[in-house]
Parts: structure tokens; sequence; C-alpha cells
């Protein structure tokens, strides 16, 4: 159970605090609710490349990063399809800091074109190390244009296009700012060696007189329910052929997301499971056989890649995972490998939340969606899922009209 | 509560770090002579086990016999099967993690405590009773040449194992010398022969950290402490020579590559040597956090690379340095000259004040960051255990941390960054 305590102040803005007293350190979580879908489609790439652009300085404060390691601090940030996280960790008895970094840039950048233009040459090589110049690296952005043909999940968070992000303008920049970087945009939360009173007004003291700003409400279109199977084949410079399957399945909130990610963790979580047993040990088809669910906030995807062994075929390797899926369709789970899965999940929890930092990110990812005292009731979630529900929505998402499979050949 | 607007171009008043918070861990043996250490921490029913076996590559007399003894050893016991073990594992939601690395070999698990007898009984039939059966071992070195076929396909990889077999010539241990093919190689006899000589209780010694309940002493001493798996004799210890490469540059050539990788370093010293701290610092500076010289200078000045980063590395039998960065192939000797520059800058002009003080602050937040919680705790301890070093070490660092002063720093650099010394690898094209 993470205990926490929650104020909004009059501009909007989110707190809450959870306290930890087991450590001398505290984590300051600020989590954007801007991601990759919120973009311009000729304009991909830009919710990233901003948060590059968050540590360039701000108005009153020219450096982010070095006051913050004068307080013996640390930070990071990460963008992904649906928000922007930020986060911080120092010396408790610091935090004030934490506060005045954080709120100076929600406050205003310092847009200058000299940092707009070498973070724009940093996420081009970031673009490159990452996804142009890795082995299989363009296969994921490829299976998620297959099977989107309309929301915005089609592009991947680094962008469409290298060259969305080598032509982004300072004016762009400028406007994305002030359409999503706002108070009522965000969800505060402090974590560690923390008083909750102290937090609420150190909140108020520096977030609270910064203006109101209006945020266009979300309106995405929605994708259409596929009807036909999509498939493609690619060639390029790697060693072996690879396999990439993905099927549509539900929001982030709906009861049949956890199911799905039982389902994946039945088939590929841990050397127990089915899919690593059967196939890659037992029949030694494949070197490496994942599934796992995208977990986007809209409709996402439940996603299996693997790499065919000993000679197999991309259409014998599809054909066998067709055929552990078909079985799990028709025969469902048995109650202890469910029980298996559950338990780990509920351990992995237990893990997960020793560490402060992992809370305040946990937190501010419920309360973005909605809810944060939805994150000590996942393992009931989980808990409450019987193997009937593995098995029809096993039947629901695993039909060939319901995916895009694509063959990633080794150019001989 | 609505107060006066804050100044924002004031920075909040802050304390420095003056102590960082470690526990001694409690050490005893069990009976047969393996040293038991334990940190007890924390507040969940959660408990991290590390065996830990001088069985690394060190003592291995083929490529990679180290490595895939140690991974065969989860692959089926005399009364447990593999998919029987990962059953075990994955029902009781625990984690095993099999490691390797110079001079080392690991298990490590982690687990809920209620279930620390059923995990504890699981991993001594893994130690004691492996058996190596022929199938998982052809599902092994499937899964491990393919991952490593594509591993070797990366510039990082490439500039990374050429790196070491430059500094320390192909012969040594510490050269990362093997590629994909060397799995063709393999003999299942050697990897059960490397285990049943260095998986004994002599070269064992165990470490835990979290809520350490009283029952797990009783279950390693029943599960570790008798006399049956010591050796019958020790085992002689092998040296080796490092032979530096006569040249300087290296070029490994991948031409489709759109980034070159680069490393850049020299030989160093280990953690045993009186420079080691000061190196950390120096390090630290140059590459070490976020607002280093070469980020500042190579990243956020130049745009040339999405990271660039600098180590020191602490092996049992020497140290090492390095710089290493992914660039735009066009950048490449740009990034090289800035690196240089930046060497020599470390070597002709002292460190301003301003700058070693953020470095100071930033690396005692690091180590309160690095002695955070149990198993953060057992990994700071776990990686002083091969030099027979104790806290000391770290009360030191923290000492030079505060007190090295500019002159010592340059020094430093004077006696190991020497332009002669540094050796320079590029993957790709330049």
């Amino acid at each position: 159970m993470i205990q926490f305590d929650k104020i909004v102040l009059e501009n909007g803005l989110k707190v809450l605090v959870h306290r930890d007293t087991t450590t001398p350190l505290a984590a300051l979580n600020i989590c954007y609710d801007v991601g990759s879908r919120d973009e311009d489609p000729n304009l991909t790439g830009f919710a990233h490349l901003f948060e590059h652009l968050m540590f360039g300085g701000s108005v009153n404060i020219p450096s982010y990063d070095e006051p913050l390691q004068q307080v013996g601090g640390d930070n990071n940030a990460f963008t992904s399809n649906d928000i922007t996280n930020y986060y911080l960790t120092l010396p408790s008895e610091n935090i004030e800091t934490g506060f005045w970094l954080e709120s100076d840039r929600m406050l205003e950048l310092a847009f200058s074109e000299k940092s707009l233009e070498v973070q724009r040459n940093v996420v081009i090589e970031e673009f490159k190390q990452r996804y142009l110049n890795q082995p299989y690296g363009d296969a994921w952005p490829k299976i998620r244009k297959m099977a989107y043909q309309v929301h915005p999940y089609s592009w991947p968070t680094i962008g469409k296009d290298i060259s969305h992000i080598e032509n982004a303008t300072l004016y762009q920049v400028k406007e994305f700012f002030y359409r999503h970087y706002a108070h009522n945009n965000a969800v505060l939360v402090a974590t560690g060696n923390v008083d909750s009173d102290q937090i609420f007004q150190l909140a108020e003291k520096w977030f609270g007189p910064i203006p109101y700003r209006e945020v266009p409400l979300r309106n995405l279109p929605q994708e259409p329910v596929q009807k036909e199977l999509r498939f493609e084949e690619m060639e390029r410079d790697v060693p072996i052929d690879s396999l990439y399957m993905a099927y549509h399945m539900s929001d982030r909130l709906a009861p049949e997301y956890y199911t799905a990610d039982l389902i994946s963790d039945i088939l590929s979580n841990g050397h127990s499971s089915r899919l690593y047993r059967r196939l890659v040990i037992d029949k030694q088809m494949f070197s490496e056989l994942d599934a796992f669910i995208s977990g986007d906030n809209d409709p996402g995807l439940f996603m299996i890649s693997g790499k065919p062994a000993n000679g197999f075929s991309l259409d014998q390797a599809k054909e066998a995972i067709l055929n552990e899926l078909q079985q799990l369709c028709e025969e469902g789970v048995e109650s202890n490998e469910l029980e298996k899965v559950k338990n780990k999940f509920e351990a992995t929890l237990v893990y997960t939340n020793m560490s402060y930092l992992n809370k305040a990110m946990g937190l501010a990812n419920f309360e973005n969606l909605g809810d944060a005292s939805q994150i000590n009731n996942q393992a009931d979630r989980y808990r409450a899922i019987t193997p009937e529900r593995i098995r029809e929505t096993a039947q629901k998402l695993f039909t060939p009209e319901n995916s895009s499979i694509l063959y990633y050949r080794a150019r001989k | 509560m609505k107060q006066d607007k804050p100044n924002r171009t004031i920075a909040p008043e802050f304390r420095e770090i003056t102590d960082i918070p470690f526990l001694l861990p409690e050490k005893r043996e069990l009976s047969n002579g393996i040293p038991l250490y334990t940190i007890h921490a924390g507040t969940e029913e959660v408990c991290k086990i590390d065996f830990i076996f001088d069985a690394g590559m060190w003592y291995e007399q083929h490529e990679l016999n180290a490595l895939l003894a140690n991974l065969m050893l989860n692959e089926g016991t005399n009364t447990l099967s593999a998919s029987n073990l990962a059953g075990i594992f994955d029902f009781h939601g625990a984690y095993l993690q099999l490691s390797t690395d110079q001079h080392h070999a690991y298990l490590s698990v982690i687990t809920l405590n209620r279930h620390l007898s059923k995990i504890i009984e699981t991993l001594a039939s893994i130690i004691h009773e492996s058996t190596f059966p022929q199938h998982e071992f052809e599902s092994l070195i499937i899964k491990k040449k393919n991952r490593f076929l594509v591993e070797a396909e990366k510039v990082k990889v490439i500039s990374q194992k050429r790196f070491t077999e430059v500094l320390f010539g192909k012969e040594h241990p510490y050269a990362l010398t093997a590629w994909p093919n060397d799995y063709d190689k393999i003999n299942l006899d050697d990897l059960k022969n490397f285990a049943r000589t260095h998986y004994k209780a002599e070269r064992c010694r165990i470490l835990a950290s979290g809520i350490i309940r009283p029952e797990l002493y009783s279950l390693l001493e029943k599960h570790f402490g008798s006399n049956d798996w010591k050796s019958p004799s020790l085992l002689p210890e092998s040296e080796f020579e490092i032979h530096p490469s006569s040249r300087h540059f290296h070029l490994f050539e991948k031409k489709e590559a759109l980034q070159s990788a680069i490393r850049v370093g020299c030989h160093a010293v280990n953690k045993l040597h009186p420079d080691f701290q000061g190196l950390l610092v120096l390090n630290t500076i140059l590459g070490g956090y976020f607002g280093s010289r070469l980020m500042s200078n190579i990243r956020e000045d130049k745009g040339y690379t999405y990271g660039i980063y600098s180590m020191i590395i602490s092996l049992k039998k020497a140290g090492y340095f390095f710089i290493a960065s992914e660039v735009g192939k066009d950048s490449c000797q740009a990034a090289l000259d800035e690196i240089q520059f930046e060497l020599k800058r470390l070597r002709t002009e002292p460190v301003p004040t301003d700058e070693l003080n953020t470095v100071r602050s930033y690396m005692l937040g690091e180590m309160l960051r690095e002695f955070d919680g149990p198993f953060a705790q057992a990994a700071s301890f776990r990686a002083l255990l091969e030099y027979d070093l104790n806290n000391d070490f770290y009360t030191n660092l923290i000492h030079t941390i505060k007190e090295i002063t500019s002159e010592q720093l340059m020094e430093l650099s004077n006696r190991y960054f020497k332009e002669e010394n540094i050796y320079e690898v590029v993957a790709g094209s330049k």
C-alpha cells in the first residue's frame, strides 16, 4: 500500500506526496500529459525534441543541470507516446532546489537558436544510434505504421522522419511549449524523506504564481477496427531473419488491459513461459521469442517478436506461434499456470515499490491516467482474472483480421 | 496560503552533504569456512542473495567456457529438470540471475522471504548437482550464438571488444576476444569440468541483503555448510602478461555504418592503488556526469553525439580508463580532436574551483544514491570484496572527494593521461 496525500493548486497543478523515511533522499517527478500522439503528423518527434530543450536553461536560470549537481542531485527524463516525464533525485533537505528548477522551466524556457540547433543535432544522432544504425532498429516503427492507419501511434516517439527534426523552427518549439506545458496539464509527485505540508507549501510558493494556460482538449482520430490481416516484408543487412506480429488490444483503463498483460506473461515472461519452453528450448525453433504489450494509454498493441533459428523459415516460425496462440484460445490456461503469473506480478510489484523513485513515477502515471489511488489496486486487478477471461480475451485478440505481420529478412 | 512571489533568480539555500550513512556488513562463516556477509536493512520482506565464485574468465582454458558453464548450471540437476527449475523460480516470483565477469561467476537471487526455504533448496540443487544436459546445451548455444551475431554487428560492441584487445593483447583474459564462431567450438564436457572444479566451497562467498531472517543462516548452513563440496586440491592461480598494441590508432571498418563508435583510453590503476580515488574525481570532471566536460563540449555545444562518457575500470589485476561515444561518421575526426583537446586541458590547466565544487557535490550525492537501500549497499560492498577492501575505501573516497585539489588533479592527469599513453579505437568509418 502506497500512502499519499494530494492537493490541487488553484491553477490546476496536482501535487502528490508519499513519505518514505528509509532513505535520506527525495524524488521529484513531473509528468506532463503530452506525448508523441499529440504531435502534428507533419512535425513528428516534437514532444521528444522538446524534452531535450527542457534542459537548455529556463527564463531565470541559465543552466538546469549545474545548480542541481551542486546540491548533490541527478535527473533524467523520458518521452513516450502518451507522456513526457521528468524526474530528479537529491538529498531530501535540498528539495527546494528541485522546486525552483522545475517551476522555472514550467514558467518559461530560455528559447534560443543555439540550444535548438544543438539539440536538433543531438536528437538526430539519437535517431541514428537507436534506430537507423541498429540492426532491426526500423522494425518496430514499421509494424506500428502497419497497425495504425489513422491514430498518431503510427509513428514512433523519435519521429516519423529525420527531416521533421531537421526542419524544426524556434517558432514551432515555442508554440508547442505554450500549448502543452502548463500546470493544468501536469502532475507533480514528491517521494522519499519528505513531509506533505512542507511539499505543499513549496509547491504553492514556486508553482502557485505561474499563470493558467489554456490547454486544448485532446481530440485524436481513433483507429477504426481492423478488418483484414496486414502483411509486409522487408530486407535489410542484418545477420538473421526476424518476425514481428502485432494485434490491436484495449486502452490502458479497460479490464482487458490486465488480462492481455497476463497473457503476455503466460506466453513469454520467464524461462517457464510457454513460448520460451516449447519453441525456444524444446523445439529449438527460435533463438529469441518475446510477447509483450505496448502499454499505451489509448488502445495499444499486443506484440510478438522472434528470431527463427536452426534453419526454420519465417513461415514455419509464424505457424508455430499461431499454433500456440490457437491452443491458448481453445484450451485456455491451467490454474497453476495462471497462479504463477499472478504470483510473479505481485512479487515484482513488491520489488519495484522498494524504490522511492519508482513509487514517484508510478503515482504520477496513475494520477495522469485519472486517479493515483489506482496504484494500490493493481494487484487485485490481476488477482481477479479467471481462466475464462484469459480464454475470452485471447479469442478476441488473436484473430487473423486483427493482426499485422512483418517478415524482416536478412539480405543474403 | 498565498505568499509573496519567490525570487527566481536566486538559488534556494541548500546543505552540503557531510556524511554518507552506510552499514558495515556483518560477517560470519559457515562451518566449512565459506564467508557469509549480511546487510540487514529495508522495510519489505525481501532478500537478495549473491553466491560469488572464483569462476570467471580468468580461469577458463577455452573462450566462453566460464560464461556458459555458469549458464548451464540452471539447465537441469539430478532432481530437477530445466523446466522444473524455471517453474519454481517463476511460481514463487523469485528472480535468478546468472552472470560472469573477469574473475567471478555469480548466482544472484531475489526472493520474498516467505519462499526463502524453497529457493535456497533449489539453489543448492543447481550449485551441487547440475547435470549439464545435451539438449539444453544445444538450445543455449543456438540462443547465445544468434544473439551474439546481432550484437557483433553493432559498432559499439566492436569498439568495446577491440579496445580491450588493443590494451591487453589477444591472449590476455581481460581482452574480450570471443566472437560468434567461438560458439561452434564449445565442448559440453569442458563446461562440466570447469563447473566441477570451480564451483567449490573454497571458491565461494555469499552476500545477503534485505530483511535478514534468522532462518537464512540455518538454511545456508544446511545446504552449503558441509565439507562435502570442498576441492580435493587447490587450483593453481594463472598469471598473464599484458601486451599492449604498438600502434595507438586502430580503425575497424564498417563502411555502411551511419555512426562510428569511438573508444579512447589508456592503462590506469585499480582500487588498491592510492591514486585510484583521485582518478575517480578526475574521471567525473572529464566524462562522469551529465555536466562533464566531454558532454558539455561534444554533445551540448557541438551536437556531435547523443552521448559521451568516460569510466575508470578497476579489475583485480589491472585498471584502465576509457572514453566512449557513438558519433555521426562525418564528425568522427572532430570528436576525436575534441577528446584530445579535453585531455590536454586537464594536463595543462587547473580545474576551476567552481567546477571542482560542483563535482564534489555531485559525487557525494551519487554516493548517497549508491548506498541507498539494502541492495545498493550490498552492490557497493560487493565491488570491494575481490580486493579484500572494506568500507574504509568509501570513507577515504569521501575524504578524497572533499579534499582533493586542482593541483593534485593536474598531477594525476599528467601521470595517467599522457598523450603517448592514449589509444584510439574507432569502429565504423572515419
